[in-house]
């Protein structure tokens, strides 16, 4: 390679480099902004019963915790008096219907009470579990080996369980794990709501059941053992359900000295998915008021993650100015917002072109129009991959059909092509007002920017179809659409227009591996199949 | 390596034509000469190359009415877009004639083109549509040339070229390229044609191409192409040579029509000749081309340019 390339190259492409350095290094800024991707609304609404007449509702509140962080909370409490009661295992909302000065309020059925909080969900690294025979607890966690909520029956049924499972000789650790395999694969699920002691009389239980049995069951067998009222937060819990989300139950068992999840339903021992949140770690001292079809309040609960793939760019913006010194001068985020998100687009156009000269020199794939195959990329990127790709479809039949129909009129080729122009925009009006009022392709934004590109690329198209015929332009378009595809694909890589968008120096990187590109002069792999049968002579 | 093959073979790909050869050998203020049909036309008259007459040019749209006017005494024409590429744009009138008060055109393939049509293709190639660069482009009414009896029973309709590449003035390589019916009777390799190899000393035919793909025959040949020989091998390649005078660009493809009257007539020049001709000889040219590279070779006559190439292939030795 020669020297008046690789220089300059070498020294584009280390500059970037050592500027991101600097930045994570010396400026103690973060390589891209934190991800808002485990933020999650979510959204509590309890209503009275019409018929009932309480004077007290109950209702377990998110409460910072190892799994969870609580970012904002509030109550509408409807005018009620309302009381936080604050343990270590949970914070217990308690409305009155009668507040200190003997006021009474009426509280409606169709006006329910309602909790909203914002939370960021937090991921435990669970150790591994060790043996433990450990013997005596502290009064605080021996109250998780108390049997006192049990019947008779219940105990001794119980008993019975515990001695089929003939774990004598071994640990707690052992005995949790197998009590956790026997519910897990004893025990089937049911949705119907069993006493406790026909639950195990028929192995078979609800998630609350579940839980309730694996707590009775560990107690006896000498682990301290509590129920956990919580929430799934399933990010891929289906539209139709319209995000509402049951309280779930759970285990946690103390072993070693800390506490250890145990989901027997969703089969998780000794560690937890971060979308596991716990509501309440003493389950049982309220949860019967929610299992219970004749209690006073019914709830539902909507939880919604905040958009995927968002970012914090408001504190990274802070810290970019404080950081002060050169960073800031190269920083897109002093921009104003709108122009932020323009930027983000166009900083990834350098990447296309890094890449569409890889295909066209190092691999040779036939594409037509320099930029075209860039250009639908961002199309495919403005509108949508499937909405792209049919529209993509409709150019390239308008196309044939200005070659094919209009030809035979005998227009002059401004005039001709203006039509097929015009026919797009007509049919671009068409599809949204038809998606609009059909809902078949949500989601779908026009804006000019495709109809730039769409008009570059028919005129392209129509070009080539004259010049070169049917068989080369549809071996050139789909060159085109497969570079746009692949390259589409690229675009996608989560964060990537983040971290140009955050490092623009970058760009400065990508002009090196162009310099690099462009004094390659060996052969295409494509040529390895056009001079295939020489080669071989 | 991956591609060591092709490198032993010493084949010229794309990329090596490009940055070795048409970057640094071709002066961009020349291509106007090449890609611009008139111009190569004008400036061949000042060298006394013999190229085909232009009898005239439309520039504007106006124009397109007089064309009959001016065709009068013109029954068969050439219309050419003059920046045009790879025989794009280009219609063969082999015949006109009267029919009432229209006049018909007959093109090479039989097919009947009424005034209308005649004057929409060239306001078509007045639009640009033909043209390398999309802009704007000239209209060029050329002399049609006629099939040399040499190439009866290998052409159906159409005529042959010959092509060969220039370095520095240098005969490289030459390839003849024969219209079929798959190439719609143009002479073009990427759009159908048959190229056949020419032996540099002899001017005799040696392998054949068609669509990127060596051959042994092609069924529309009913002579034997192993036999032919291009009568006249000598004048040819210093047509060809001189051309180098009147272009100086060092990577050149020159294409040359066997006229029965006129004799070897200069078609068109080409700055950025194909690959397709390695398949035709079964020789790589980046060998070839690197080799005389090496020695910095400036040959002032192309008398001499022409002896070198004889000289070259003397040597040359094949390796198998």
């Amino acid at each position: 390679m020669r020297k008046v390339i690789y220089i300059p190259a070498l020294i584009l492409i280390v500059l970037p480099i050592l500027s991101i350095l600097y930045k994570i290094y010396f400026a103690r800024l973060s390589f891209i902004p934190v991800s808002l991707d485990d933020i999650w609304n979510i959204e509590i609404l309890i209503s009275p019963k019409q018929e009932s007449k309480y004077i007290q509702l109950n209702f377990p509140i998110l409460k910072n915790s190892e799994d969870l962080e609580v970012i904002q909370s509030n109550f509408d409490n409807r005018s009620m008096n309302l009381d936080l009661e604050r343990k270590s295992y949970g914070n217990l909302a308690k409305w009155e219907a009668e507040n200190d000065e003997g006021e009474t309020y009426d509280v409606l059925q169709q006006k329910p009470i309602i909790y909203n909080a914002k939370i960021k969900l937090l991921e435990i690294e669970y150790p591994v579990i060790e043996k433990d025979n450990s013997l005596n607890y502290s009064a605080k966690i021996n109250k998780y080996l108390s049997l006192s909520q049990y019947t008779k029956e219940e105990l001794l049924e119980a008993n019975r369980l515990i001695k089929a499972l003939s774990f004598d000789e071994k640990d707690k650790t052992d005995k949790s794990k197998d009590i956790y395999y026997f519910i897990n694969e004893e025990i089937l699920n049911t949705l119907k709501s069993l006493p406790l002691q026909e639950s195990m009389l028929l192995s078979r239980g609800s998630n609350y059941n579940k839980s309730r049995i694996y707590t009775l069951l560990s107690r006896l067998a000498g682990v301290p053992t509590r129920t956990i009222m919580g929430l799934y937060l399933d990010p891929n819990q289906t539209e139709d359900v319209e995000d509402k989300f049951k309280i779930q139950y759970w285990n946690e068992v103390y072993l070693n000295n800390r506490w250890f999840p145990v989901l027997s339903t969703t089969e998780y021992f000794g560690t937890k998915p971060s979308n596991f949140i716990s509501l309440y770690k003493n389950a049982d001292r309220i949860s019967s008021s929610f299992e219970d079809v004749n209690a006073n309040f019914s709830y539902r609960i909507y939880a919604k993650q905040v958009q995927a793939n968002s970012y914090n760019f408001k504190e990274y913006a802070k810290e970019v100015k404080e950081s002060g010194s050169f960073i800031n001068l190269i920083s897109l985020y002093g921009l104003p917002i709108n122009q932020q998100s323009l930027y983000r687009m166009i900083l990834l156009l350098p990447l296309g072109g890094l890449m569409l000269s890889v295909f066209r020199n190092i691999i040779g794939i036939p594409t037509f129009g320099i930029f075209t195959p860039i250009l639908l990329t961002l199309f495919f990127f403005e509108s949508g991959l499937i909405f792209g790709l049919i529209f993509f479809t409709l150019i390239v039949a308008f196309g044939f059909f200005e070659r094919y129909i209009l030809d035979k009129l005998y227009l002059l080729a401004v005039p001709r092509m203006s039509i097929i122009l015009t026919l797009t925009i007509l049919s671009l009006v068409l599809f949204s007002t038809f998606t609009n009022n059909f809902q078949l392709l949500s989601g779908i934004g026009v804006n000019l920017f495709p109809i730039v590109i769409t008009t570059v690329f028919i005129e392209r198209f129509s070009v080539m179809l004259i010049e070169e015929g049917s068989l080369n332009t549809i071996i050139a378009v789909s060159g085109t659409l497969f570079v746009s595809i692949i390259t589409f694909g690229l675009f996608l890589i989560p964060n990537l227009s983040i971290v140009f968008f955050t490092h623009p120096e970058l760009l400065l990187l990508i002009v090196g591996l162009l310099l690099i590109l462009g004094d390659y002069k060996g052969y295409r792999l494509s040529e390895l199949i056009r001079f295939n049968d020489l080669v071989k002579v | 390596m991956f591609f060591q093959k092709l490198k032993d073979s010493g084949i010229l790909g794309m990329n090596q034509r490009i940055g070795e050869f048409i970057l640094p050998l071709n002066s961009r203020k020349l291509y106007p000469l090449v890609d611009d049909k008139s111009l190569t036309y004008e400036v061949s008259r000042k060298f006394n190359i013999p190229m085909p007459k232009t009898y005239f040019e439309i520039k504007e749209y106006g124009g397109i009415k007089d064309t009959e006017k001016k065709l009068k005494d013109i029954p068969n024409f050439v219309i050419k877009p003059s920046r045009g590429g790879m025989g794009n744009g280009i219609l063969v009138i082999n015949d006109t004639y009267k029919m009432g008060s229209e006049v018909y055109y007959k093109r090479g393939n039989n097919v009947k083109l009424r005034t209308q049509e005649l004057h929409h293709h060239i306001s078509g190639i007045l639009s640009g549509l033909y043209s390398l660069n999309g802009n704007p482009d000239k209209v060029i009414f050329q002399e049609k040339l006629n099939l040399h009896s040499i190439f009866h029973g290998f052409v159906d309709s159409g005529i042959p070229d010959l092509r060969i590449i220039l370095f520095k003035g240098i005969p490289v390589l030459s390839m003849l390229r024969f219209p079929t019916k798959d190439s719609g009777g143009r002479a073009n390799l990427h759009q159908g044609a048959v190229g056949v190899g020419l032996d540099m000393l002899t001017g005799r035919a040696n392998f054949l191409v068609h669509r990127n793909k060596m051959v042994q025959n092609y069924s529309e040949f009913t002579k034997d192409i192993k036999s032919f020989q291009i009568p006249g091998w000598n004048e040819i390649l210093q047509l060809a040579s001189k051309t180098y005078d009147m272009v100086k660009m060092g990577y050149l493809g020159v294409d040359i029509v066997l006229d029965p009257d006129r004799g070897p007539i200069l078609l068109e020049l080409n700055a950025r000749p194909g690959l397709a001709i390695q398949l035709a000889n079964r020789i790589g040219l980046g060998k070839i081309l690197t080799s005389m590279q090496k020695d910095e070779l400036e040959i002032d006559s192309y008398l001499d340019r022409v002896e070198y190439c004889f000289e070259y292939w003397k040597n040359y030795k094949t390796v198998i």
